[in-house]
């Protein structure tokens, strides 16, 4: 029976410890108001932006901001629809592509933009009342200009030979730049024309990854030699690396726009101070850390004034159009599998 | 009922909690477009069949490595060549990545890279069945000089059915695989289980989804209903198989292990480098390390307990086909089925799913076989009129204790690096396998290796914990 007996005691003992451990968080014992944040994990790590704006907010609210990983945006969307939550008062990192997804689900608050002036390019993304862009990133192709003599001009370029095997996407079904790249071709070049590129265009790709991240891993560990990212992605080298080597090339069909967008559920339980947190993000300082740890452009005019962000030349941009509704994004992804599937 | 029959079938049910609390969140189950449905079944023949191909023939050029070792020296080799199939599947892929550029995405990586991860997992297992099966044997022909070749074209056929079962778990392993077909797949290799990840992802799909898991749940069931001969246990022996021990096998054996650890050594002063970069990383980590250790700990104890619960009631009858046939529920679904669970007591929940992800997986590996072969030690103790719980307590326990503790400690490797799980369950970084994906997923990809570093040296150090543990009192 020894080593039953070690078995009990260790077991116990690690259910104390993980006891402990949860009790010494346990949020029913604060005082003061908690103000719940949710956001994407990038947003809320050490190193993202999500540290200085809760010292910064906690600085003046007389609260406790608790963050929420809300993972991407289908999983956040069930776990504020789950009856098991607790509810969220201000949700972070929604793209252009979930609002119809998170209105659908959820009722929302208007939040409030007085007296904010907002980058040109972000003007159209302000179409909705209650869902606000605190960030927004050009898409493009991201290579290192060692390895390349000659960049890329359209589209049609990445068609030749040596691109062959050579590009790194993202699914359009699991990530959100591989569907701005699928909804890109088609407004460029019409669904017909899109879905004709894409035959060619498809055995260029080294893979369609499941993720952003997955797919800059193959670039950056030189399995592909161009990646679909961020015109802003180069910045991040040089601060970080010190590297000068990657490079965003610019085409002549324009870049899409791709918007991270915050907004206020309507069963908020601290709903002046989700309000107040908005306006921290949209303020120059936020918008200052958020771009810097983001690596993303900020919405709000003169904050990338003086900074690297400054040196990124304009690139010519598609106008940001109508989002298609959900029933057509399942409709292109679904043709979007099929053509997968013939390969 | 007797009290073991109950004992068992609350265990049943519990591996079915997930279906059961999904049927109640979808309120139907529904299916794909038949295209898409057989693509990705079919996808998920190849990977199995191609993968379990690879590992056993690769088996066979590490095998006589192993034979050749003393015994010392065997334990070592063993533990090295199990290692790339305990391992989270990313430092794998980083290995595979580093030596072949470039690396061919698609079917044909999933199966190169699948093979590779289960082919010591395979030399491993097939080894210890055909010493039991051919030792004798091998010492008569080497007296009476066999050639080699002629003694392993004749003893073949009594290693088929160690051979069938070997594979059949390699199959059902690669045949319901997620990470890897998901990283290396690349889109052209969609299997079942990535069919059902984004079946929920693309939009919320979730009673296809579970339609497509209820379809990967009977196949599998099919596969393992094919009959096998119950293993015969026996006390190990620590003699060579002259005839096929070869020092050429140990160099394949070292080849082996060198291609994985390799590029994970050249990378680790880069990795712990760039974790210094990030301000505020190292005390993420070290907050970090109770709550991981913790987790994983707790998932490997509750693995230890489920395991000997199983065993009291573990019947010979066909119930036990369907636990054989059960697969674990795929992970997307089992995240979204608790989605919100976590929130309370996130540790606890969270460790007892992980729990609940790994267990059939490592009673396939470790357990059924050990238990089907106590049989007729049990029906002797019956027949003396020992009730279940005697038998249990002085015949099965004892002799399923060290190997149960042994699985629970690759459950707990396991758990040290999951994260696909606590990124749906959790709303917070709770451990350091998710601190590792937030970092690779906004361009941290080194620092994240880094932190992979830690997960792999403590994971290393629990699983010997465990180990241990099995040696305690037995």
């Amino acid at each position: 029976m020894k080593h039953f007996l070690s078995f009990l005691v260790v077991v116990f003992a690690g259910l104390f410890l993980a006891l402990f451990i949860k009790s010494s968080r346990d949020p029913s014992k604060e005082t003061k108001p908690v103000l719940r944040v949710f956001a994407s994990s990038s947003f809320i790590a050490q190193w993202g932006p999500g540290p200085w704006l809760r010292t910064q907010f906690e600085q003046t609210c007389d609260c406790r901001v608790e963050f929420f990983d809300g993972a991407d945006s289908t999983i956040l969307m069930q776990r504020l629809k789950s009856e098991a939550r607790v509810g969220a008062d201000i949700v972070l990192g929604f793209d252009q592509y979930d609002l119809e997804m998170a209105k659908a689900g959820i009722n929302w608050k208007t939040i409030s933009v007085q007296n904010l002036e907002f980058e040109d390019d972000a003007k159209p993304a302000m179409s909705s009342a209650e869902f606000v862009p605190f960030d927004f990133g050009v898409m493009s192709f991201v290579f290192r200009k060692s390895e390349l003599p000659q960049f890329p001009k359209t589209l049609d370029d990445f068609l030749k030979p040596e691109w062959k095997g050579q590009i790194a996407m993202q699914d359009p079904r699991t990530s959100s730049p591989g569907l701005q790249f699928l909804l890109w071709l088609i407004q460029v070049r019409g669904e017909d024309g899109a879905w004709e590129y894409l035959k060619k265009f498809n055995p260029q790709v080294k893979a369609y990854s499941t993720s952003w991240s997955m797919a800059y891993g193959l670039f950056t560990k030189g399995q592909a030699a161009t990646v679909f990212s961020y015109t802003t992605s180069p910045v991040y080298h040089k601060v970080e690396e010190k590297n000068l080597d990657v490079v965003a090339v610019e085409l002549n069909e324009g870049h899409p726009l791709q918007f991270e967008f915050m907004g206020i559920p309507a069963n908020c339980q601290n709903c002046e101070l989700a309000q107040k947190f908005a306006d921290l993000v949209l303020s120059k300082d936020g918008q200052k850390v958020i771009m810097e740890k983001n690596y993303m452009f900020p919405v709000i005019k003169g904050v990338k004034d003086g900074t690297i962000f400054a040196e990124i030349p304009p690139y010519k941009l598609r106008p940001y159009e109508s989002v298609p509704s959900q029933a057509e994004r399942e409709r292109l992804l679904r043709k979007w599998s099929a053509l997968r599937r013939m390969e | 009922m007797t009290i073991s029959r109950g004992i068992f079938l609350l265990a049943v049910l519990t591996l079915a909690l997930p279906y059961l609390l999904l049927a109640r969140q979808i309120g139907g189950i529904g299916l794909p477009e038949t295209d898409e449905l057989l693509w990705a079944l079919k996808n998920s023949l190849y990977q199995g069949v191609l993968s379990s191909l690879i590992a056993l023939i690769a088996a066979f050029t590490l095998m006589p490595g192993l034979w050749w070792a003393g015994p010392r020296l065997k334990g070592v080799l063993s533990w090295a060549l199990l290692l790339p199939s305990l391992l989270p599947p990313l430092f794998v892929l980083l290995s595979f990545l580093a030596w072949v550029d470039p690396f061919p995405v698609g079917l044909i990586g999933v199966v190169f890279v699948q093979g590779f991860m289960n082919a010591g997992l395979a030399a491993v297992l097939l080894s210890r069945s055909i010493e039991d099966k051919l030792q004798g044997l091998s010492e008569m022909a080497a007296v009476m000089g066999a050639p080699r070749f002629l003694f392993l074209r004749r003893s073949f056929r009594l290693i088929v059915w160690d051979l069938a079962a070997v594979g059949i778990a390699i199959f059902a392993f690669c045949f319901a695989s997620f990470s890897i077909p998901l990283v290396i797949g690349g889109g052209r290799a969609t299997n079942l289980e990535v069919l059902i990840y984004e079946k929920v992802r693309i939009s919320t799909q979730m009673g296809e989804a579970l339609g497509i898991g209820l379809v990967q749940l009977a196949i599998m069931a099919l596969v393992l209903l094919i009959p096998s001969r119950p293993a015969r246990l026996e006390a190990a022996r620590a003699e060579r198989l002259h005839l096929v021990a070869s020092r050429w096998g140990l160099g394949a054996a070292a080849v082996y292990v060198m291609i994985f650890w390799l590029p994970l050594l050249k990378t680790l002063p880069e990795s712990f480098r760039a974790i210094g970069q990030i301000e505020g990383l190292w005390s993420q980590i070290g907050e970090l390390a109770l709550p991981s250790v913790a987790l994983a700990l707790g998932a490997g104890l509750l693995c230890l307990l489920f395991l000997l619960v199983f065993s009291i009631g573990y019947p010979q009858n066909p119930i036990v086909r369907l636990v054989r046939g059960w697969l674990a529920p795929s992970t997307a679904l089992l995240g979204f089925a608790f989605i919100g669970w976590g929130d309370a007591s996130p540790l606890i929940t969270y460790a007892s799913v992980l729990a609940l992800l790994f267990f059939l997986p490592v009673f396939r590996l470790g357990l059924d076989r050990r238990l089907e072969s106590l049989e007729p030690q049990i029906q002797i103790a019956r027949t003396l009129g020992a009730n279940d719980f005697l038998i249990w307590h002085r015949v099965v326990r004892p002799q399923i204790w060290g190997i149960a503790c042994v699985l629970a400690g690759v459950v707990s490797l396991w758990a040290f690096g999951e994260f696909a799980l606590g990124r749906v369950m959790l709303s917070q970084n709770l451990n350091w396998a998710l601190l590792s994906e937030s970092l690779m997923s906004s361009y941290r990809i080194e620092a994240g290796l880094g932190v992979g570093f830690l997960i792999l040296i403590s994971g290393s150090l629990l699983f010997t914990f465990f180990w241990r543990l099995g040696h305690v009192g037995r």
